[in-house]
């Protein structure tokens, strides 16, 4: 009997116990985020937290982490992508991507998260705070918004493909957060974008204030600076935007919170893991928070991927002077190849073999048969430099000389910048275009510029061991094609495909 | 006449009255086994308390009536009955009993059924088919077993995780993998695997076969919707072995064998082969602009290319082969396992004991699998009334994986593939070979990292029954199932990927907590005399918890390989999940004197997974026994003859929780926590699925020869679907209910014992599946339905789910080598971006049709069983045909297949493989692009399982002193065929349909002994 009873309690033990019905037993824990309509973007502290994210989204490998930037050299006369690595990037060195193809997928993809951050803080009601730092966050947002945008159609839109310029199919503008609505999906032309993008900039700059000199996030006088990069690229479109370009880099560099970095300190600014004095902008990364094998410096590295290397030909020949420090052996480094008889080096433009017993540094690359980079994004950790000093500096030069060939204040900063490049550098009183362009070139060589300096100035890309015959001015494929999964959702329209 | 026949009446009627008059007499026999006689044996008039024992020597004694029923009784063995005559001895033969009378089959919650009872589409596979099926993991013993069932494998590595799909896809967002049930407790499909890139370890992979007494595989609505949410895909119960009572009995067995892969694989260029192709790239590209001829290309190539994929290095050190495929295999991976149980017991308790202990190694270099395991399974009988049983098992799983699951540089299936053959395994000095970059010397990161699975499981279940009444129970099941899974993983930093971070070390934890709690009552009665009534109503509250804790760092010295001696860069990660569901369950069984059966089962169901908590399933099921009624009786060829159909709902709701949050997730920039919207959330509910299922089972000649045949559909609306948004959203997707899509096919089974004496049985079965799969509606946006067209299928109403839809191969063009493909107009062209247009190709993935057939001989104590498996209607793509195909400058660092040597050569060539070219121009430059060159027939025809055995006599095992003794060689996928003489790979594909570089299917020998005593 007493066995009975114990089975019986047992049973109710079992039944009341566990199986009890109440509906709070079916609610599920999220720890790990946080539910966005319960509890809303409301405060200065969430608000930064929006932004940072937009940051972290921002230095992911599909977009500054890696892609825009390799997008930026890969397409151009600087850099290639070689067979016989990772096969990373070929398709795009190769002018050779379709609707399908990863690259413009992938980088379609993140841009747009970024946009949809900016819209998140943007849309958010913060109430509670300090107002001066909730309007400066967001200002920035404002201004990552604009960067997307520009950024997008850097890529995505044709204003470089038949001639098309400002009137040419653009990129949609995304001004809502979790935008369902299909209505604002459709492409905007090239001028509209640019339009709205000012517009952005103008917001921004209105709602930041010079207090926060945190470079690592966006302050006043990077969107200063960013505004002077839109507006010259914007400038091959359309002469007026010179002007705007022009002013935007002498605010930016009023500002004062940055300069040129000296000759000296050029080589460790790219080692640096902090910013430096010419730093702008810079996306940060550090030793654990970081793109690892698809970061910059692995695609570039011989020790890692190594796809994306420079074209021998133009580089040796842009880096032939020994007093620029931007050709010195830290940046450029020594070309190595090896054959039966043993090592050989490349030193005053002919192969000689290394000696017998001659020291082997092992910080070298004596197998290396290609040009590479080695100067700039020094290890996985490097945080990206978006926007530096000089390139301020030169927007200003090139803004103005176009406008006046003459312009003094032009000249003086040309000269001073080159000073800080070239041991015994003696100034110019001239300066044409053409000088203006090829430093620049060199400032930046490997940092991603270099195709949109040749489309502002309509060359063609020259050929390459990736594309055979090069692509002209003006060819449908120097727009990416829109990738087909957003064709799928949204239906927007595509790129020429021929 | 009629005076004659009056008198006989009466004669008659006389006669009966005395014989009952003169009914009480006495019986008497002997007891006895196998020639022994049987004390104790327990001999009773059914229905009555009267009876006796048998006494030592076996005899017994007892006063019975003519018509009385005996029973006789004796623990472990077959009770017999005997219906007393006139004779007045009956002696009596007993046996162990091994073989039931009637075949039985484990339906939904405990339910036993026989055959004819069952009106759902229930298929069992018994215990023996498992063990005789010398894999890790005992859902590799169903494939070709049941007609519908198709599986494949998703490595051949040792547990990693088979794919199954019953009847079809049913589900394009959630999971498509049936629910399995282990004694009763659902388990959440999972794979324990530490890493997603290296192998899969497969949750049975966790469970030792030998403890499974029976497997059921349930496929229509009759039978899954207690199931509810999860029986959508169909459910596997698994039941494993319990206490028989009787002497404690001991069973060994023990196995080793080898193993190599099924199939061999596509051959890879050889150095010097590589070297030819290379050399006619160069000549193509550069020969005209740098001047020289075919012969002049290799001292080209020496000069400008020294570097390039070691060709220098190579030509220099004399032009040998090297052979990576050699290189990562392992040849006769040796098997071993060893299994020990015992069972036994009384009247009110008995036991049932195993240990185990199996070795695997994988047929690839650094992946093997060893598992040890012992389970107890008890029953107690407190009282008359009340009844606990309580099992647990433990298993403990390591397996040393390789990064498989994609085109890793350390994976060594992939290094096989694309290894270049001019570079050594080692160095002239007999070091290791470590290349600056590029691919991994794979044989030296194996040697020398570490990705071992280390996991844990107890699953425990325990039940009490009362009986309330004799129809009338009560019972309460209680089940645990835990799961603590390690992964370690370390990469040296000499070579590989651990170089970069001078060594890396990671150790994740992740802990799987489920229970589930089960309280129901059970009720029998009848109204009158023919219909029987079966009653359970149970509720079912089951939670699960998973948490994951994981750290890495990085800086590792020499030496060391744990994460406690990494010394920079640590990181840690952690998540937690869970999510409940509450059921409750009805089932009525009727049954009309055998003759008519229906049973009705229900389930509400509310899960936490949905903002729409709560669902109704149900279904209706009918069997009509047409062989029982009276006018079927007189003849004697068909002995069954059953109708049955069934039609109900299911549901799914296999995603992750929390999908309807609209969600912030944390990340870190510069030190600071940031949030990103990663999720937009909405709405959610079940996913409805509806089922039918009509079938006839025949059979003939005392049920010699039976034959099935079921029709089924399945249709699935509000699918649980992850909608893909437009990116300017700022999302990727959205999961919703929306579209629906349709399942439909026949299933024949057959089976015939075509001899059956005493020495010689021979028997053939066989079974077929069909499955066509269709999108009846794609979700709707702003009133179209959606078109998702990728790059190698596509998802479009009236097509299957994923069908295949990429530009159509138009062959080489025979005047100027270069690859081609049709346009829209049927014309060729070599614009593959532009102009090649992507269309369906009228099959996907999942096979058309699916069987299997077998043959049981058996002659003597001689046995062979044979099984073949196939399966075709699907294609597969060679998706690593953009490394494997590369005859470009791709080709340099890399390797091909042996297939590229019939490339175009010369004008009037007509074959495959456009011409070599370093810098490829036109359509050769996108050659190895998604087209039908690439897409194969996936049809096959597998030897799945050859066996042949021995069973040695009881002249034998006497002497020997043992109850049973057998001995087998087993023989698994001996011989495979495929359709397509282009598909060099396994043809068994992940259910994606893509040729993937993970370990494939093993061929298997394996010598087998099984002792009993």
């Amino acid at each position: 009997m007493k066995k009975i009873i114990f089975s019986i309690l047992s049973m109710v033990l079992l039944s009341g116990g566990l199986a009890s019905c109440s509906d709070d037993r079916l609610d599920a824990t999220l720890d790990s985020g946080r539910d966005n309509t319960e509890r809303p973007i409301e405060s200065e502290r969430d608000l930064r937290a929006v932004l940072t994210g937009a940051y972290s989204r921002m230095v992911q490998y599909n977009y500054y982490g890696r892609d825009i930037i390799i997008f930026g050299e890969v397409r151009s006369d600087n850099a290639y992508a070689e067979a016989g690595f990772s096969n990373r990037f070929q398709i795009v060195s190769q002018f050779n991507m379709n609707a399908n193809t990863i690259y413009p997928s992938d980088s379609w993809e993140q841009i747009l998260r970024v946009v949809s951050s900016a819209n998140l803080a943007i849309s958010s009601n913060v109430t509670i705070g300090d107002p001066v730092n909730i309007n400066h966050s967001k200002g920035e947002a404002y201004a990552v918004r604009a960067l997307a945008h520009f950024d997008l159609l850097r890529l995505f839109g044709e204003q470089n493909v038949k001639g098309r310029a400002l009137d040419g199919r653009g990129v949609p503008y995304m001004l809502n957060f979790a935008d369902l609505d299909k209505n604002n999906y459709a492409r905007k032309t090239v001028g509209e974008v640019r339009d709205l993008i000012y517009a952005d900039l103008v917001s921004a700059l209105e709602l930041m204030n010079d207090g926060e000199q945190n470079k690592k996030r966006l302050t006043r006088e990077a969107v200063l600076g960013l505004k002077s990069r839109i507006a010259l690229f914007f400038s091959a479109y359309d002469q007026n935007d010179l002007q705007i370009a022009k002013e935007a880099a002498e605010q930016a560099m009023a500002v004062g919170f940055s300069s040129v970095v000296s000759r000296g300190g050029y080589v460790d600014s790219f080692k640096a893991e902090e910013p430096q004095v010419n730093t702008v902008f810079e996306l940060y990364q550090d030793n654990v928070v970081n793109a690892g094998n698809n970061s910059i410096n692995n695609i570039y590295s011989y020790e890692g991927y190594g796809d994306v290397v420079g074209l021998e030909a133009n580089l040796v020949a842009l880096f032939d002077d020994a007093k620029d420090i931007r050709s010195s052996a830290k940046m450029q480094g020594y070309k190595y190849i090896r054959s039966k008889d043993g090592e050989y080096k490349f030193v005053n433009n002919q192969y000689v073999l290394i000696a017998e017993g001659e020291e082997v540094e092992a910080s070298k690359r004596y197998t290396t048969e290609y040009y590479r980079n080695f100067g700039k994004y020094t290890s996985r950790s490097s945080n990206v430099k978006v926007m530096r000093f000089e390139e301020i500096v030169f927007n200003y030069i090139e803004a103005a000389i176009a406008l006046s060939p003459n312009d003094a204040k032009a000249i003086t900063l040309f000269n001073e910048l080159m000073a800080e490049r070239y041991e015994g550098y003696a100034p110019v009183s001239t300066l044409s275009l053409e000088q203006v362009l090829v430093e620049r070139r060199k400032e930046f060589v490997f940092e991603g510029l270099r195709f949109d300096d040749m489309m502002r100035h309509k060359m063609d890309v020259p050929e390459t061991p990736m594309v055979k015959d090069g692509v002209a001015f003006g060819s449908y494929k120097l727009a990416f094609p829109i990738p087909q999964n957003e064709i799928n959702d949204s239906q927007i329209e595509q790129n020429d495909v021929n | 006449m009629i005076s004659k026949f009056k008198w006989t009446i009466v004669l008659v009627m006389v006669l009966f009255v005395q014989v009952s008059i003169a009914q009480v007499k006495t019986l008497t026999g002997v007891v006895s086994e196998g020639g022994m006689t049987l004390p104790g044996v327990s001999v009773i008039i059914k229905g009555t308390q009267e009876g006796t024992q048998t006494d030592l020597d076996g005899k017994y004694s007892l006063q019975v009536k003519p018509g009385d029923v005996l029973e006789f009784s004796f623990i472990g063995m077959e009770s017999l009955t005997y219906k007393v005559g006139a004779a007045a001895t009956h002696n009596v033969e007993m046996s162990y009993g091994e073989e039931m009378l009637e075949e039985v089959v484990v339906m939904a919650y405990g339910q036993v059924k026989t055959k004819n009872e069952v009106t759902g589409n229930a298929v069992a596979i018994k215990g023996d088919a498992v063990t005789a099926t010398p894999m890790a993991s005992a859902d590799q013993a169903l494939q070709g077993r049941v007609a519908g069932l198709q599986m494949s494998a998703s490595s051949g590595a040792p547990g990693a995780k088979q794919n199954i799909r019953i009847r079809g896809r049913n589900s394009m967002t959630a999971t498509n993998e049936p629910l399995y049930v282990i004694d009763g407790v659902p388990m959440y499909d999972a794979d324990f695997s530490g890493s997603s890139s290296s192998t899969s370890l497969s949750l049975l992979a966790t469970i030792n076969p030998a403890d499974i007494e029976s497997m059921t595989v349930l496929k229509d609505a009759g039978a899954t919707a207690v199931y509810g949410a999860r029986g959508t895909n169909g459910v596997i119960l698994i039941t494993t072995k319990k206490g028989k009572a009787g002497v404690t009995k001991f069973n060994f067995s023990t196995r080793v064998g080898f193993q190599n892969n099924a199939v061999k694989g596509p051959r890879l260029l050889s150095s010097t082969e590589k070297e030819e192709l290379f050399l006619d790239g160069l000549y193509n590209t550069y020969g005209t602009k740098y001047n020289f001829d075919r012969s002049g290309a290799a001292d080209f190539a020496y000069a400008n290319f020294y570097g390039k994929g070691n060709y220098g290095s190579w030509v220099d050190n004399g032009r040998q082969n090297h052979d990576w495929s050699e290189y990562v295999k392992n040849a006769d991976a040796p098997l071993t396992s060893i299994n020990f149980s015992a069972t036994g017991g009384g009247e009110r308790h008995n036991f049932y004991a195993s240990l185990s202990h199996d070795k695997i190694e994988s047929t690839v270099i650094g992946s093997d699998f060893r598992r040890i395991g012992a389970s107890l399974s008890l029953m107690q009988k407190i009282s008359d009334k009340v009844d606990f049983n309580t099992s647990i098992k433990v298993t403990n799983t390591k397996q040393n994986g390789t990064s498989e699951n994609g085109a890793y540089f350390s994976n060594p299936n992939y290094t096989r593939l694309v290894m270049n053959p001019w570079n050594p395994l080692y160095n002239n000095d007999g070091s290791y070979y470590l290349p600056n970059s590029g691919y991994h010397n794979v044989v030296y990161t194996v040697n020398n990292n570490t990705k071992i699975n280390d996991v844990t499981r107890v699953i425990n279940s325990n039940s009490l029954s009362y009986a309330i009444t004799d129809n009338l129970k009560f019972t309460s099941t209680l089940g645990i199932d835990y799961t603590m899974a390690e992964y370690i993983g370390y990469n040296n930093p000499i070579h590989g990927d651990g170089r970069n971070f001078q060594g890396t070390a990671d150790r994740y934890v992740r802990k799987n907590f489920t229970y589930i709690a089960q309280n129901g009552l059970d009720y029998k009665f009848y109204l009158g005399d023919s219909h029987r009534f079966d009653a359970k109503v149970l509720v079912e509250y089951q939670k699960a918890k998973r948490d994951f804790l994981q750290g890495s760092g990085q800086v590792v010295l020499d030496g060391f390989t744990s994460l406690g001696a990494a010394a920079a860069n640590k990181d840690n990660a952690f998540m937690y999940e869970d999510d409940a569901n509450l059921g409750y369950v009805g089932i009525l069984n009727y049954n009309y004197q055998n003759r008519f059966l229906v049973d009705l089962t229900g389930r509400r169901e509310s899960s936490s997974k949905f903002t729409d908590r709560n669902g109704v399933f149900y279904s209706v099921g009918g069997a009509w026994n047409v062989h029982m009624e009276n006018w079927m009786l007189e003849q004697q060829t068909i002995s069954t003859l059953k109708l049955r159909g069934s039609y109900g709902t299911n549901g799914n709701s296999q995603i992750g929780p929390n999908k309807y949050v609209q969600q912030l997730d944390i990340v870190t920039y510069d030190g600071e926590a940031g949030l990103i919207p990663t999720q937009l959330g909405g709405p959610i509910g079940w996913e409805k699925q509806k089922k039918l299922d009509v079938g006839i089972d025949l059979g003939f000649f005392n049920d010699r020869i039976n034959f099935g045949v079921a029709y089924f559909q399945s249709k699935t609306s509000d699918l649980l679907y992850n909608r893909s948004l437009s990116k300017l959203s700022g999302f990727s997707n959205q999961m919703m209910n929306m579209g629906s899509l349709d399942n439909r096919g026949i299933e024949v089974e057959f089976n015939s014992q075509i001899v059956r004496t005493d020495d010689f049985d021979l028997s053939i079965g066989a079974n077929l599946g069909t499955v066509r799969n269709r999108i009846t509606e794609m979700p709707v946006v702003d009133g179209e339905q959606l078109e998702v067209r990728g790059s190698y299928t596509a998802n479009i109403t009236g097509h299957a789910v994923g069908e295949w839809y990429m530009p159509e191969w138009a062959g080489v063009d025979p005047q100027t080598g270069q690859a081609m493909w049709y346009n829209l107009d049927g014309t060729k062209t070599t614009v593959y971006n532009a102009e090649a247009q992507s269309k369906f190709h009228g099959a996907s993935a999942l096979p058309k049709y699916t069987g299997g057939a077998n043959l049981d001989v058996r002659y003597k104590g001689l046995f062979l069983n044979a099984m073949l498996t196939f399966a075709g209607g699907h294609k597969v793509y060679e998706q690593y045909a953009f490394k494997t195909a590369g005859i470009t400058s791709v080709l340099v660092t890399s390797n091909a297949s042996a297939e590229m040597l019939d490339r175009w050569q010369k004008p009037g060539d007509i074959t495959d493989v456009p011409m070599a070219q370093y810098a490829a121009t036109g359509g050769n430059k996108n050659f190895t692009r998604p087209s039908t060159r690439f897409l194969h027939d996936g049809d096959y025809v597998r030897l799945r399982n050859l066996t042949l055995g021995y069973n040695f006599n009881n002249d034998i095992t006497r002497t020997l002193g043992v109850d049973a003794l057998s001995m087998s060689f087993i023989g698994t996928n001996l011989w495979t065929w495929v359709k397509d003489k282009g598909l060099l790979y396994d043809p068994e594909v992940s259910p994606n349909g893509m040729l993937s570089v993970t370990t494939p299917p093993v061929k298997s020998l394996v010598f087998s002994v099984n002792v009993k005593f």
